[in-house]
Protein backbone atom coordinates (compact mmCIF):
# COMPACT_ATOMS: atom_id res chain seq x y z
CA UNK A 1 0.00 0.00 0.00
CA UNK A 2 2.68 2.20 0.63
CA UNK A 3 6.39 2.06 -0.62
CA UNK A 4 8.59 5.16 0.09
CA UNK A 5 12.54 5.23 -0.77
CA UNK A 6 15.05 7.98 -0.50
CA UNK A 7 12.72 10.39 0.75
CA UNK A 8 14.66 13.62 1.62
CA UNK A 9 12.95 17.24 2.91
CA UNK A 10 14.78 20.40 4.27
CA UNK A 11 13.20 23.13 5.63
CA UNK A 12 15.62 25.75 4.65
CA UNK A 13 19.10 24.85 6.08
CA UNK A 14 17.39 21.99 8.38
CA UNK A 15 17.44 18.87 7.26
CA UNK A 16 13.65 16.88 8.73
CA UNK A 17 14.55 13.72 6.79
CA UNK A 18 17.58 11.83 5.44
CA UNK A 19 17.12 9.12 2.89
CA UNK A 20 13.54 7.50 4.54
CA UNK A 21 12.17 4.20 3.07
CA UNK A 22 9.46 2.38 4.32
CA UNK A 23 7.38 -0.31 3.67
CA UNK A 24 3.39 -1.19 4.50
CA UNK A 25 1.52 -3.98 3.52
CA UNK A 26 -1.99 -4.62 2.61
CA UNK A 27 -4.01 -4.91 5.98
CA UNK A 28 -0.79 -3.52 8.00
CA UNK A 29 -1.40 -1.46 11.31
CA UNK A 30 1.63 0.62 11.20
CA UNK A 31 3.34 2.48 14.00
CA UNK A 32 5.78 5.18 12.91
CA UNK A 33 7.71 6.02 15.96
CA UNK A 34 9.61 8.55 16.89
CA UNK A 35 9.94 11.97 19.34
CA UNK A 36 8.55 15.47 18.71
CA UNK A 37 10.34 16.90 16.11
CA UNK A 38 11.53 13.54 14.77
CA UNK A 39 9.97 14.25 11.09
CA UNK A 40 6.60 12.13 11.81
CA UNK A 41 4.31 14.68 10.71
CA UNK A 42 6.43 16.09 7.65
CA UNK A 43 6.78 11.90 6.08
CA UNK A 44 3.05 12.20 6.61
CA UNK A 45 2.00 15.38 5.09
CA UNK A 46 4.39 14.01 1.99
CA UNK A 47 2.21 10.63 1.91
CA UNK A 48 -0.93 12.30 2.22
CA UNK A 49 -0.06 14.86 -0.80
CA UNK A 50 -0.02 17.59 1.18
CA UNK A 51 3.63 18.24 0.68
CA UNK A 52 6.75 17.75 -1.66
CA UNK A 53 9.55 16.43 -0.57
CA UNK A 54 13.05 17.43 -1.68
CA UNK A 55 13.80 14.14 -3.48
CA UNK A 56 12.43 10.65 -2.93
CA UNK A 57 10.18 8.60 -4.40
CA UNK A 58 6.81 7.52 -2.67
CA UNK A 59 4.42 5.46 -3.93
CA UNK A 60 0.95 5.18 -2.66
CA UNK A 61 -2.40 3.44 -3.05
CA UNK A 62 0.05 2.42 -6.60
CA UNK A 63 0.36 6.13 -7.26
CA UNK A 64 3.43 8.43 -7.12
CA UNK A 65 2.36 11.19 -3.93
CA UNK A 66 5.28 13.32 -5.06
CA UNK A 67 3.25 13.75 -8.25
CA UNK A 68 -0.27 14.13 -7.76
CA UNK A 69 -2.04 17.14 -8.39
CA UNK A 70 -4.85 16.97 -5.65
CA UNK A 71 -4.06 15.35 -2.36
CA UNK A 72 -7.65 13.17 -2.69
CA UNK A 73 -6.01 11.71 -5.99
CA UNK A 74 -4.68 9.58 -3.37
CA UNK A 75 -7.78 7.99 -2.05
CA UNK A 76 -7.01 7.92 1.51
CA UNK A 77 -8.21 8.93 5.13
CA UNK A 78 -6.53 11.41 6.94
CA UNK A 79 -6.66 12.37 11.04
CA UNK A 80 -3.73 14.95 10.94
CA UNK A 81 -2.81 15.60 14.57
CA UNK A 82 -4.65 18.31 15.54
CA UNK A 83 -8.28 18.29 13.16
CA UNK A 84 -9.40 21.08 12.27
CA UNK A 85 -13.06 21.89 11.03
CA UNK A 86 -15.09 24.81 10.98
CA UNK A 87 -16.31 25.80 14.20
CA UNK A 88 -19.77 27.02 12.97
CA UNK A 89 -20.68 23.91 11.55
CA UNK A 90 -22.33 20.80 13.59
CA UNK A 91 -20.71 17.98 13.67
CA UNK A 92 -23.09 16.28 10.96
CA UNK A 93 -22.40 19.32 8.97
CA UNK A 94 -19.08 18.92 8.73
CA UNK A 95 -18.83 15.41 8.23
CA UNK A 96 -21.92 16.09 5.57
CA UNK A 97 -19.40 18.32 3.80
CA UNK A 98 -16.55 16.37 3.70
CA UNK A 99 -18.60 13.25 2.10
CA UNK A 100 -20.43 15.18 -0.44
CA UNK A 101 -16.56 16.36 -1.11
CA UNK A 102 -15.62 12.85 -3.05
CA UNK A 103 -18.37 14.13 -5.07
CA UNK A 104 -20.92 11.44 -3.24
CA UNK A 105 -24.87 12.75 -2.94
CA UNK A 106 -26.22 13.46 -0.02
CA UNK A 107 -26.22 10.57 2.84
CA UNK A 108 -27.89 10.95 5.90
CA UNK A 109 -26.93 7.50 6.30
CA UNK A 110 -23.73 7.07 5.59
CA UNK A 111 -22.61 10.05 7.85
CA UNK A 112 -25.46 9.08 10.82
CA UNK A 113 -23.02 5.55 10.47
CA UNK A 114 -19.89 7.18 10.86
CA UNK A 115 -21.50 9.52 13.82
CA UNK A 116 -22.83 6.35 15.73
CA UNK A 117 -19.48 4.09 15.23
CA UNK A 118 -17.21 7.50 17.04
CA UNK A 119 -19.88 7.52 19.19
CA UNK A 120 -20.97 11.36 18.31
CA UNK A 121 -24.28 10.60 17.45
CA UNK A 122 -25.83 12.29 20.33
CA UNK A 123 -24.11 15.47 19.78
CA UNK A 124 -24.01 15.37 16.17
CA UNK A 125 -26.03 18.85 15.47
CA UNK A 126 -23.72 20.97 18.03
CA UNK A 127 -21.15 23.29 16.71
CA UNK A 128 -17.92 22.14 16.79
CA UNK A 129 -16.33 25.29 18.46
CA UNK A 130 -17.78 23.48 21.65
CA UNK A 131 -16.51 20.06 21.35
CA UNK A 132 -13.66 18.63 23.82
CA UNK A 133 -10.53 17.66 22.28
CA UNK A 134 -11.03 14.13 22.52
CA UNK A 135 -14.73 14.30 20.79
CA UNK A 136 -12.73 16.38 17.93
CA UNK A 137 -10.44 13.26 17.85
CA UNK A 138 -12.91 10.99 17.45
CA UNK A 139 -14.88 13.09 14.86
CA UNK A 140 -11.33 13.23 12.64
CA UNK A 141 -11.64 10.11 13.02
CA UNK A 142 -14.68 9.49 11.58
CA UNK A 143 -13.89 12.48 8.80
CA UNK A 144 -10.57 10.14 7.66
CA UNK A 145 -13.36 7.02 7.33
CA UNK A 146 -16.53 8.80 6.14
CA UNK A 147 -15.09 8.38 2.03
CA UNK A 148 -14.48 4.82 3.13
CA UNK A 149 -11.14 4.27 1.81
CA UNK A 150 -8.16 1.44 2.67
CA UNK A 151 -5.89 3.32 3.53
CA UNK A 152 -5.71 5.59 6.61
CA UNK A 153 -3.02 8.00 7.78
CA UNK A 154 -3.71 8.82 11.23
CA UNK A 155 -0.90 11.47 13.01
CA UNK A 156 -0.34 11.16 16.61
CA UNK A 157 -4.16 10.54 16.97
CA UNK A 158 -4.22 9.70 20.92
CA UNK A 159 -1.24 11.84 22.25
CA UNK A 160 -2.76 14.59 23.59
CA UNK A 161 -6.17 12.88 25.31
CA UNK A 162 -6.80 11.57 28.51
CA UNK A 163 -6.44 7.93 29.54
CA UNK A 164 -10.19 7.80 28.69
CA UNK A 165 -10.01 9.22 25.41
CA UNK A 166 -6.92 7.29 24.61
CA UNK A 167 -8.75 4.30 25.44
CA UNK A 168 -11.79 5.02 23.19
CA UNK A 169 -9.19 6.01 19.89
CA UNK A 170 -7.37 2.62 20.57
CA UNK A 171 -10.61 0.89 20.11
CA UNK A 172 -11.23 2.77 17.03
CA UNK A 173 -8.30 1.89 15.41
CA UNK A 174 -8.44 -1.76 16.34
CA UNK A 175 -11.83 -1.75 15.05
CA UNK A 176 -10.52 -0.63 11.65
CA UNK A 177 -7.84 -3.28 11.53
CA UNK A 178 -11.06 -5.84 12.31
CA UNK A 179 -12.37 -4.09 9.03
CA UNK A 180 -9.15 -4.84 6.96
CA UNK A 181 -8.18 -1.57 6.62
CA UNK A 182 -4.68 -0.41 6.28
CA UNK A 183 -3.49 1.93 9.26
CA UNK A 184 -0.10 4.04 9.15
CA UNK A 185 -0.09 5.53 12.51
CA UNK A 186 2.35 7.75 14.51
CA UNK A 187 3.14 8.48 17.95
CA UNK A 188 5.42 8.92 20.47
CA UNK A 189 3.27 6.74 23.01
CA UNK A 190 5.00 3.01 22.68
CA UNK A 191 2.25 1.95 24.60
CA UNK A 192 -0.07 2.44 21.91
CA UNK A 193 1.90 0.41 19.26
CA UNK A 194 2.36 -2.69 21.51
CA UNK A 195 -1.25 -2.53 21.57
CA UNK A 196 -2.27 -2.42 17.83
CA UNK A 197 0.30 -2.37 15.65
CA UNK A 198 1.86 -5.15 13.34
CA UNK A 199 4.53 -3.49 11.77
CA UNK A 200 6.90 -0.99 13.32
CA UNK A 201 9.28 2.06 11.98
CA UNK A 202 11.20 4.00 13.78
CA UNK A 203 12.45 7.23 12.86
CA UNK A 204 14.99 9.31 14.88
CA UNK A 205 16.21 12.80 13.67
CA UNK A 206 14.69 12.09 10.18
CA UNK A 207 16.64 8.67 9.92
CA UNK A 208 14.46 5.50 9.70
CA UNK A 209 16.72 3.60 12.01
CA UNK A 210 14.40 0.18 12.72
CA UNK A 211 11.38 -1.17 10.30
CA UNK A 212 9.97 -4.74 10.90
CA UNK A 213 7.18 -6.86 11.97
CA UNK A 214 6.74 -5.68 15.75
CA UNK A 215 6.69 -9.77 16.84
CA UNK A 216 10.49 -10.00 14.54
CA UNK A 217 11.59 -7.14 16.22
CA UNK A 218 10.54 -7.89 19.89
CA UNK A 219 12.41 -11.69 19.02
CA UNK A 220 15.38 -9.87 18.10
CA UNK A 221 15.48 -8.08 21.39
CA UNK A 222 15.28 -10.74 23.49
CA UNK A 223 17.25 -10.71 26.59
CA UNK A 224 19.12 -14.04 27.57
CA UNK A 225 17.45 -13.44 31.01
CA UNK A 226 15.18 -15.94 32.76
CA UNK A 227 12.70 -14.93 35.30
CA UNK A 228 11.62 -17.90 37.70
CA UNK A 229 9.58 -17.92 40.35
CA UNK A 230 9.51 -20.84 42.89
CA UNK A 231 6.78 -21.76 45.82
CA UNK A 232 9.62 -21.49 47.87
CA UNK A 233 12.29 -19.34 48.23
CA UNK A 234 15.31 -21.40 47.32
CA UNK A 235 18.60 -21.79 49.70
CA UNK A 236 21.90 -20.74 49.15
CA UNK A 237 23.35 -24.46 48.11
CA UNK A 238 20.79 -24.80 45.30
CA UNK A 239 21.21 -21.16 44.08
CA UNK A 240 25.31 -22.35 43.63
CA UNK A 241 24.33 -25.55 41.84
CA UNK A 242 22.40 -23.48 39.39
CA UNK A 243 25.42 -20.75 38.99
CA UNK A 244 27.77 -24.07 38.51
CA UNK A 245 25.53 -25.33 34.55
CA UNK A 246 27.92 -24.04 31.91
CA UNK A 247 25.43 -21.71 30.16
CA UNK A 248 24.73 -19.75 33.04
CA UNK A 249 26.32 -16.65 33.54
CA UNK A 250 25.13 -15.13 36.75
CA UNK A 251 22.15 -15.88 39.56
CA UNK A 252 19.98 -12.90 41.76
CA UNK A 253 17.73 -13.75 44.14
CA UNK A 254 15.25 -12.04 45.17
CA UNK A 255 13.02 -13.85 47.80
CA UNK A 256 11.33 -16.22 45.96
CA UNK A 257 12.80 -14.74 42.32
CA UNK A 258 15.81 -15.73 40.65
CA UNK A 259 16.86 -14.09 37.57
CA UNK A 260 19.43 -16.19 35.63
CA UNK A 261 21.63 -14.51 32.98
CA UNK A 262 22.31 -17.07 30.14
CA UNK A 263 25.51 -16.82 27.97
CA UNK A 264 23.06 -16.79 24.26
CA UNK A 265 19.64 -15.82 23.62
CA UNK A 266 18.71 -19.48 23.08
CA UNK A 267 19.49 -19.86 27.00
CA UNK A 268 19.44 -22.57 28.57
CA UNK A 269 15.68 -23.02 29.57
CA UNK A 270 15.06 -26.70 29.06
CA UNK A 271 18.65 -27.21 31.86
CA UNK A 272 17.30 -25.42 33.95
CA UNK A 273 13.34 -26.63 33.67
CA UNK A 274 14.85 -30.09 34.29
CA UNK A 275 17.22 -29.18 37.44
CA UNK A 276 13.98 -27.84 39.35
CA UNK A 277 11.55 -30.86 38.10
CA UNK A 278 14.42 -33.36 39.12
CA UNK A 279 14.35 -31.78 42.96
CA UNK A 280 10.90 -31.41 42.87
CA UNK A 281 10.99 -27.82 43.23
CA UNK A 282 7.66 -26.17 42.44
CA UNK A 283 8.40 -23.39 39.45
CA UNK A 284 5.31 -21.27 39.78
CA UNK A 285 6.38 -18.76 36.76
CA UNK A 286 9.08 -19.11 34.30
CA UNK A 287 9.62 -16.69 31.05
CA UNK A 288 12.25 -15.11 29.28
CA UNK A 289 12.67 -11.74 29.69
CA UNK A 290 11.77 -9.23 26.51
CA UNK A 291 13.08 -5.90 25.57
CA UNK A 292 9.69 -3.77 25.65
CA UNK A 293 9.13 -1.09 22.39
CA UNK A 294 10.03 1.72 24.91
CA UNK A 295 14.01 -0.14 25.57
CA UNK A 296 14.39 -1.15 22.47
CA UNK A 297 13.79 2.42 21.05
CA UNK A 298 15.78 4.45 23.50
CA UNK A 299 18.36 1.79 22.60
CA UNK A 300 18.01 2.48 18.78
CA UNK A 301 17.83 6.61 20.39
CA UNK A 302 20.72 6.27 21.99
CA UNK A 303 22.86 4.74 19.26
CA UNK A 304 22.49 7.36 16.91
CA UNK B 1 -19.12 22.27 -6.16
CA UNK B 2 -22.32 22.91 -4.66
CA UNK B 3 -21.55 21.41 -1.42
CA UNK B 4 -19.26 24.15 -1.29
CA UNK B 5 -21.19 27.04 -2.40
CA UNK B 6 -23.28 25.49 0.54
CA UNK B 7 -20.84 25.84 3.20
CA UNK B 8 -19.36 29.36 2.02
CA UNK B 9 -23.28 30.40 1.88
CA UNK B 10 -23.21 29.50 5.39
CA UNK B 11 -20.05 30.91 6.28
CA UNK B 12 -21.29 34.44 5.24
CA UNK B 13 -24.46 33.74 7.61
CA UNK B 14 -23.34 32.28 10.21
CA UNK B 15 -19.91 34.54 10.94
CA UNK B 16 -22.18 37.34 9.97
CA UNK B 17 -20.05 38.71 6.83
CA UNK B 18 -23.33 39.22 4.85
CA UNK B 19 -25.11 40.85 7.62
CA UNK B 20 -22.39 43.36 8.20
CA UNK B 21 -21.62 44.29 4.51
CA UNK B 22 -25.48 44.69 4.24
CA UNK B 23 -25.62 46.73 7.67
CA UNK B 24 -22.58 49.23 6.46
CA UNK B 25 -23.85 50.05 3.30
CA UNK B 26 -27.50 50.11 4.14
CA UNK B 27 -26.18 52.54 7.17
CA UNK B 28 -24.10 55.15 4.51
CA UNK B 29 -27.17 54.59 1.96
CA UNK B 30 -29.61 55.87 4.70
CA UNK B 31 -27.85 58.16 6.62
CA UNK B 32 -26.08 60.26 3.95
CA UNK B 33 -29.65 62.08 3.02
CA UNK B 34 -30.56 62.87 6.47
CA UNK B 35 -27.27 63.69 6.94
CA UNK B 36 -27.60 66.62 4.17
CA UNK B 37 -31.05 67.31 4.33
CA UNK B 38 -31.59 67.85 8.38
CA UNK B 39 -28.40 67.66 10.39
CA UNK B 40 -26.07 69.33 8.23
CA UNK B 41 -28.09 72.67 7.66
CA UNK B 42 -28.44 72.57 11.78
CA UNK B 43 -24.56 72.21 12.12
CA UNK B 44 -23.86 75.07 9.36
CA UNK B 45 -26.29 77.46 11.26
CA UNK B 46 -24.87 76.74 14.68
CA UNK B 47 -21.15 77.26 14.01
CA UNK B 48 -21.67 79.90 11.45
CA UNK B 49 -24.77 82.13 12.95
CA UNK B 50 -24.75 85.06 10.60
CA UNK B 51 -24.36 83.59 7.25
CA UNK B 52 -26.91 84.66 4.77
CA UNK B 53 -29.02 81.47 2.97
CA UNK B 54 -27.56 81.77 -0.20
CA UNK B 55 -23.91 80.97 1.28
CA UNK B 56 -24.79 78.57 3.52
CA UNK B 57 -27.00 76.47 0.48
CA UNK B 58 -24.10 76.63 -1.82
CA UNK B 59 -22.20 74.53 0.86
CA UNK B 60 -24.45 72.37 1.18
CA UNK B 61 -25.73 69.12 -0.95
CA UNK B 62 -29.13 70.56 -1.95
CA UNK B 63 -30.02 67.61 -5.10
CA UNK B 64 -30.31 63.91 -4.82
CA UNK B 65 -27.80 63.46 -7.65
CA UNK B 66 -25.73 65.25 -5.13
CA UNK B 67 -26.69 62.60 -2.69
CA UNK B 68 -25.66 59.60 -4.56
CA UNK B 69 -22.41 60.63 -5.45
CA UNK B 70 -21.59 61.78 -1.90
CA UNK B 71 -22.96 58.34 -0.80
CA UNK B 72 -20.73 56.55 -3.52
CA UNK B 73 -17.81 58.39 -2.13
CA UNK B 74 -18.17 57.38 1.56
CA UNK B 75 -18.61 53.89 0.28
CA UNK B 76 -15.23 54.25 -1.49
CA UNK B 77 -13.50 55.42 1.65
CA UNK B 78 -15.53 53.64 4.31
CA UNK B 79 -17.14 50.80 2.71
CA UNK B 80 -13.98 49.57 1.07
CA UNK B 81 -12.86 49.07 5.22
CA UNK B 82 -16.05 47.44 5.46
CA UNK B 83 -15.58 45.25 2.99
CA UNK B 84 -11.95 44.59 3.35
CA UNK B 85 -11.91 43.61 7.06
CA UNK B 86 -15.15 41.25 6.31
CA UNK B 87 -13.68 39.24 3.63
CA UNK B 88 -9.52 39.49 4.69
CA UNK B 89 -9.66 36.23 6.34
CA UNK B 90 -11.83 34.58 3.44
CA UNK B 91 -8.82 31.76 2.62
CA UNK B 92 -6.27 33.35 4.96
CA UNK B 93 -8.08 32.81 7.55
CA UNK B 94 -8.77 28.80 6.49
CA UNK B 95 -4.88 28.39 5.39
CA UNK B 96 -4.31 30.10 9.28
CA UNK B 97 -6.45 27.64 11.27
CA UNK B 98 -5.75 24.43 8.88
CA UNK B 99 -9.61 23.58 7.66
CA UNK B 100 -8.87 23.34 4.43
CA UNK B 101 -6.74 19.95 4.83
CA UNK B 102 -9.58 17.74 5.63
CA UNK B 103 -12.01 19.22 2.63
CA UNK B 104 -8.47 18.92 0.64
CA UNK B 105 -7.94 14.98 1.43
CA UNK B 106 -11.77 14.78 1.14
CA UNK B 107 -12.09 15.43 -2.54
CA UNK B 108 -12.24 19.28 -2.52
CA UNK B 109 -10.44 20.75 -5.41
CA UNK B 110 -8.42 24.06 -4.76
CA UNK B 111 -10.10 25.64 -7.62
CA UNK B 112 -13.43 24.67 -6.60
CA UNK B 113 -12.33 26.31 -2.92
CA UNK B 114 -11.42 29.70 -4.66
CA UNK B 115 -13.84 29.73 -7.53
CA UNK B 116 -16.67 29.16 -4.65
CA UNK B 117 -15.34 31.84 -2.48
CA UNK B 118 -15.73 34.26 -5.00
CA UNK B 119 -19.15 33.37 -6.56
CA UNK B 120 -20.80 33.37 -3.00
CA UNK B 121 -18.92 36.73 -1.83
CA UNK B 122 -19.32 38.33 -5.21
CA UNK B 123 -22.77 37.79 -5.68
CA UNK B 124 -23.70 38.93 -2.03
CA UNK B 125 -21.34 42.06 -2.63
CA UNK B 126 -22.56 42.83 -5.86
CA UNK B 127 -26.64 42.49 -4.37
CA UNK B 128 -25.95 44.54 -1.33
CA UNK B 129 -23.98 47.90 -3.53
CA UNK B 130 -27.10 47.38 -6.12
CA UNK B 131 -29.63 47.20 -3.23
CA UNK B 132 -28.26 50.04 -1.12
CA UNK B 133 -27.34 52.28 -4.23
CA UNK B 134 -31.59 51.69 -4.56
CA UNK B 135 -32.13 52.57 -1.15
CA UNK B 136 -30.10 55.63 -1.14
CA UNK B 137 -31.84 56.81 -4.67
CA UNK B 138 -35.22 56.12 -3.28
CA UNK B 139 -34.20 58.09 0.50
CA UNK B 140 -32.84 60.91 -0.87
CA UNK B 141 -35.73 60.99 -3.56
CA UNK B 142 -38.25 61.05 -1.08
CA UNK B 143 -35.98 63.81 0.79
CA UNK B 144 -34.79 66.42 -1.86
CA UNK B 145 -36.93 65.15 -4.96
CA UNK B 146 -36.22 62.47 -8.06
CA UNK B 147 -34.44 64.21 -10.67
CA UNK B 148 -32.24 61.19 -12.37
CA UNK B 149 -33.39 59.22 -15.38
CA UNK B 150 -35.24 56.74 -13.57
CA UNK B 151 -33.53 53.62 -12.01
CA UNK B 152 -31.02 52.15 -14.97
CA UNK B 153 -28.23 54.73 -14.28
CA UNK B 154 -28.51 53.81 -10.38
CA UNK B 155 -28.73 50.28 -11.28
CA UNK B 156 -25.83 50.43 -13.64
CA UNK B 157 -23.93 52.44 -10.80
CA UNK B 158 -24.68 49.62 -8.33
CA UNK B 159 -23.55 46.84 -10.70
CA UNK B 160 -20.28 48.90 -11.42
CA UNK B 161 -19.72 49.24 -7.80
CA UNK B 162 -20.32 45.75 -7.34
CA UNK B 163 -17.99 44.63 -9.77
CA UNK B 164 -15.46 46.59 -8.41
CA UNK B 165 -16.16 45.16 -5.17
CA UNK B 166 -15.77 41.87 -7.00
CA UNK B 167 -12.12 43.26 -8.08
CA UNK B 168 -11.46 43.51 -4.73
CA UNK B 169 -12.84 40.31 -3.04
CA UNK B 170 -10.09 38.83 -5.43
CA UNK B 171 -7.40 40.44 -4.09
CA UNK B 172 -7.92 39.57 -0.64
CA UNK B 173 -8.21 35.97 -1.59
CA UNK B 174 -5.09 36.00 -3.47
CA UNK B 175 -3.25 37.43 -0.87
CA UNK B 176 -4.58 35.23 1.27
CA UNK B 177 -2.38 32.46 -0.51
CA UNK B 178 0.48 34.45 0.63
CA UNK B 179 -0.14 35.69 3.84
CA UNK B 180 -1.86 33.69 7.27
CA UNK B 181 -2.05 37.26 8.70
CA UNK B 182 -6.05 38.01 8.01
CA UNK B 183 -5.26 42.03 9.55
CA UNK B 184 -2.53 42.13 7.01
CA UNK B 185 -4.44 41.04 3.97
CA UNK B 186 -7.09 43.30 4.92
CA UNK B 187 -4.42 46.21 5.84
CA UNK B 188 -2.36 45.38 1.80
CA UNK B 189 -5.93 45.38 0.07
CA UNK B 190 -7.08 48.77 0.53
CA UNK B 191 -3.13 50.14 0.33
CA UNK B 192 -3.74 48.78 -2.99
CA UNK B 193 -7.27 50.04 -3.76
CA UNK B 194 -6.38 53.65 -2.09
CA UNK B 195 -2.91 54.02 -3.95
CA UNK B 196 -4.63 52.62 -7.68
CA UNK B 197 -7.29 55.33 -7.14
CA UNK B 198 -5.09 57.90 -6.37
CA UNK B 199 -2.34 57.30 -9.25
CA UNK B 200 -5.49 56.60 -11.74
CA UNK B 201 -6.46 60.32 -10.47
CA UNK B 202 -2.81 61.85 -10.76
CA UNK B 203 -1.70 60.48 -13.89
CA UNK B 204 -5.55 60.52 -15.62
CA UNK B 205 -5.64 57.08 -15.99
CA UNK B 206 -8.51 56.10 -14.25
CA UNK B 207 -10.37 54.33 -17.15
CA UNK B 208 -7.38 51.79 -16.95
CA UNK B 209 -7.63 50.77 -13.46
CA UNK B 210 -10.30 49.00 -11.53
CA UNK B 211 -11.09 52.35 -10.12
CA UNK B 212 -12.74 53.53 -13.02
CA UNK B 213 -15.83 51.57 -12.69
CA UNK B 214 -16.39 53.93 -9.61
CA UNK B 215 -15.48 57.03 -11.72
CA UNK B 216 -17.79 55.63 -14.16
CA UNK B 217 -20.44 54.86 -11.60
CA UNK B 218 -20.56 58.40 -10.53
CA UNK B 219 -21.05 59.67 -13.68
CA UNK B 220 -24.77 58.26 -13.13
CA UNK B 221 -25.28 57.94 -16.73
CA UNK B 222 -27.18 55.64 -18.67
CA UNK B 223 -25.13 55.18 -22.00
CA UNK B 224 -22.05 53.18 -22.30
CA UNK B 225 -19.15 54.53 -23.86
CA UNK B 226 -16.35 52.74 -25.07
CA UNK B 227 -14.36 53.83 -22.20
CA UNK B 228 -16.81 52.00 -19.37
CA UNK B 229 -16.33 48.29 -21.92
CA UNK B 230 -12.08 48.93 -21.43
CA UNK B 231 -12.64 49.48 -17.66
CA UNK B 232 -15.08 46.17 -17.33
CA UNK B 233 -12.67 44.11 -19.37
CA UNK B 234 -9.51 45.52 -18.10
CA UNK B 235 -11.17 44.27 -14.00
CA UNK B 236 -12.82 41.31 -14.99
CA UNK B 237 -8.97 40.52 -16.58
CA UNK B 238 -7.48 41.21 -13.60
CA UNK B 239 -10.16 39.34 -11.77
CA UNK B 240 -9.29 36.28 -13.64
CA UNK B 241 -5.64 36.33 -12.98
CA UNK B 242 -5.86 36.84 -9.51
CA UNK B 243 -8.14 34.08 -9.77
CA UNK B 244 -5.98 31.70 -11.46
CA UNK B 245 -3.05 32.90 -9.29
CA UNK B 246 -4.64 32.04 -6.11
CA UNK B 247 -5.43 28.82 -6.88
CA UNK B 248 -1.91 28.07 -8.24
CA UNK B 249 -0.66 29.70 -5.19
CA UNK B 250 -3.04 27.72 -3.31
CA UNK B 251 -2.15 24.23 -4.97
CA UNK B 252 1.53 24.41 -4.29
CA UNK B 253 1.11 25.51 -0.65
CA UNK B 254 1.66 22.91 2.31
CA UNK B 255 -1.29 22.99 4.30
CA UNK B 256 0.25 21.48 6.76
CA UNK B 257 2.93 24.24 7.57
CA UNK B 258 3.04 25.56 10.77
Amino acid sequence: MIKVEGLNKHFGSFQALHDVSLNVEKGDIYGFIGHNGAGKSTTISILTGLARPDSGTCMVNGKDATRIVNPSDLGIGYLPEDPRFYKWMTARENLMYLYEASGKKNDKGRVDEILGWVGLKESSNRKVGGFSRGMKQRLGIGAALINDPELLFLDEPSSALDPEGRGDVLRLIKDLRDMGKTVFFSTHILNDVERICNKVGILVKGRIVKEDKLSVIQKENILPIYDIETERILDKATVADIEKMSCIKSVQILDNRIQVLTEGKNGCGRELYKYFADRDIIVTSFSLRKNDLEDIFLEEVNRK
Amino acid sequence: MTSTIKKDFKDGIRNYRFLIIFAGFMFFALLTPVMNKLILPELLKSQFPGMDEATMNSMLVNTQIENIVGYMGDIFEIGMIIVSFTFCGALAMELKEYTLILPVCSGKRYSEIILSKLLVFGIALVAVTTVSILSNYLYSGMLFGFETDGIIPIIKAGLLQGLYMVFILSVLIFLGTLIRNQIVVGLTTLLIAYFSRLIGNLLDINEFTPAGLLTEAEKLTTGSGISVYITVAIVLALTAALTGAAILRLSRTDLTRR
